[in-house]
């Protein structure tokens, strides 16, 4: 038995928390123990449910709101109430869909891997672009974000329409972001009026005056969200994994543990592929 | 296959494990709040310690470092260790309750005392910490050569702590009145600047022991009781963190074969 891990790192800076305005904070840690002074060590660990590769729920912005990123989600669940079953050793097809940096996957290359792949009844999907590497992450900071393959509404739809029919309920990726660059930071880093200097993220006054223009919303473009259509068919989305690579076949049992926070929306998640 | 879950839930309304100065105050905050996310501690709930966590082991893996085969379906020894409060587990104990179980070369071990599954976690409690069993340091001393002995460098106990704290921070911490809030309160703060090397090896002596011995130490786990073998495989998942030395964790226990 080969266990892979896909779990993108978390470290102070890392680039998912310092590309948006208000969805991922950034990682701060704060050492309050240290060892030249108390022989040991304590962190305090400032986090944000996307960081790292994050778990996300249909309902993510639980517990504070129960209210859906899409309206009518067929599942409903928080962090505390997905059964185990639905996380430990599930069936899960690999969709290879290998694509440029910044390339925008289309529905007809969804088409196209779903008839390579060996999918099954009830099995999750890892849509590997080969993009996700912890060498790339340290290496690239928010160009990682910036330059990452992605998904086209249309293609989101596509693969959204499948999952349903084929019962699997977790969507997991290797891109930084699922939606479009352009999309999520619209007019942010991207966009008509990208701002120039890109501002430091939430708490920062950009981003604050961001969140209102926003209202509620996850982004500024008027373009719908692929991960708005895949999240309404899904326990829950989650991306930036990484080194999916290790994985050699077309299929694996993945283990997918978020961090147990009662009644959560959205989490820091471990990602194991386990293959035989 | 039987799947069971036996990690504490990380609750942000309140946690019963944010007692001592040394503990960070786990908190959830909503978009809009200055401090929107999740704040944790190195040992917020169920978490892992490594033996890097001590300065005299720094040199020692960090938790990026720590390979899946160590943490994922590792094979487990259950040890059933029923203890009253506040009870130190010492080497007889532990020897006894080894000689019983099926604990194999290799395996991690899980100490299963009932604290877990028992003990007050209430809002309002502090029994939790204050009257967890713990180990002696004779105890800690023991098992730390016999996990030696047996290749053996991954600790689980359904304790709230692993050694107890009763040189400095119970008699000077939990005797203030009012009972000052844990990290980062000010009073925290305050008391941590005299809460130096010699004070906190005092106090986690007994950590201190298992860490010399390479053991990663999992506490704070819940609903052991449900596990019904003498042996499983066990899922520890802590955050990613570079260079870190603990974190909060996932837990979970697979009986019967992994499939």
């Amino acid at each position: 038995m080969k266990i892979h891990d896909l779990s993108m790192p978390i470290w102070e800076g890392a680039g998912y928390g310092e590309i948006l305005p208000v969805t991922n904070s950034p990682v701060r840690f704060v050492e309050y123990l240290v060892y030249e002074r108390h022989g040991l060590r304590r962190t305090l660990m400032k986090l944000d449910g996307e960081s790292g590769s994050p778990f996300m729920t249909p309902s993510q912005n639980l517990p504070f709101s129960a209210v859906p990123l899409q309206p009518n989600p067929k599942y409903q669940w928080s962090l505390s109430e997905i059964p185990l079953d639905r996380l430990v050793l599930r069936d899960t097809t690999i969709l290879d869909v290998r694509v440029a940096p910044g390339h925008e996957i289309t529905a007809a290359e969804i088409d196209a891997a779903l008839r390579q792949a060996d999918y099954r009844r009830g099995d999750e999907v890892l849509l590997r672009t080969g993009w996700g590497s912890r060498e790339r992450a340290y290496a690239m900071g928010l160009d990682y974000y910036k330059q990452t393959p992605c998904l086209h509404y249309e293609a989101g739809l596509r693969l959204a329409e499948q999952m349903d029919a084929m019962d699997s309920s977790l969507f997991m990726t290797d891109c930084g972001l699922v939606n479009p660059p352009r999309v999520q930071g619209h007019n942010w880093f991207l966009g008509d009026t990208p701002l120039v200097p890109l501002p430091k993220p939430w708490p920062s006054a950009e981003a604050r005056e961001r969140n209102i223009d926003l209202g509620g919303r996850t982004h500024a473009s008027a373009e719908p969200s692929s991960y708005g259509a895949i999240i309404r068919k899904a326990i829950a989305g989650c991306k930036c994994l990484v080194d999916c690579e290790q994985i050699a076949g077309g299929r694996c049992k993945m283990i997918v543990l978020p961090l147990l926070i009662r009644d959560g929306g959205a989490s820091p998640c471990r990602f194991f592929a386990v293959e035989e | 296959m039987r799947l069971l879950e036996l990690t504490m839930p990380l609750d942000y309304q309140w946690m019963p494990d944010e007692l001592f100065p040394t503990a960070t105050q786990f908190m959830l905050a909503p978009r809009g709040d200055p401090e929107k996310g999740i704040t944790v501690g190195t040992e917020s709930g169920t978490s892992l310690l490594l033996p890097a966590q001590f300065a005299a082991f720094r040199r020692t893996r960090r938790l990026h470092e720590v390979e899946p085969p160590a943490l994922v379906l590792r094979e487990t020894a259950v040890v059933d260790l029923p203890c009253d409060r506040r009870e130190p587990i010492g080497q007889d104990r532990l020897a006894a309750a080894l000689a019983d179980a099926d604990f194999r070369d290799g395996d991690a071990l899980l100490l299963r005392t009932g604290w877990g599954d028992g003990a007050p976690r209430e809002p309002g409690h502090d029994a939790y910490l204050l009257d967890t069993p713990h180990l002696g340091l004779d105890g800690a001393a023991y098992l730390a050569e016999t996990m030696s002995r047996r290749h053996s460098n991954l600790l689980l106990l359904d304790t709230a702590l692993v050694g107890y704290p009763d040189q400095h921070l119970l008699p000077e911490w939990t005797t203030l009145r009012p009972r000052p809030l844990c990290w980062p309160s000010e009073a925290a703060r305050a008391y941590l600047a005299g809460y130096l090397e010699r004070e906190a090896l005092a106090d986690w002596a007994a950590d201190f022991r298992l860490a010399e011995a390479g053991v990663m130490t999992v506490k704070r786990l819940v609903n052991c009781g449900a596990i019904g073998e003498r042996r499983c495989r066990v899922i520890v998942a802590p955050l990613r963190v570079v260079r870190g030395i603990g974190s909060p964790c996932r837990v979970v226990a697979v009986e019967g074969t992994p499939t």
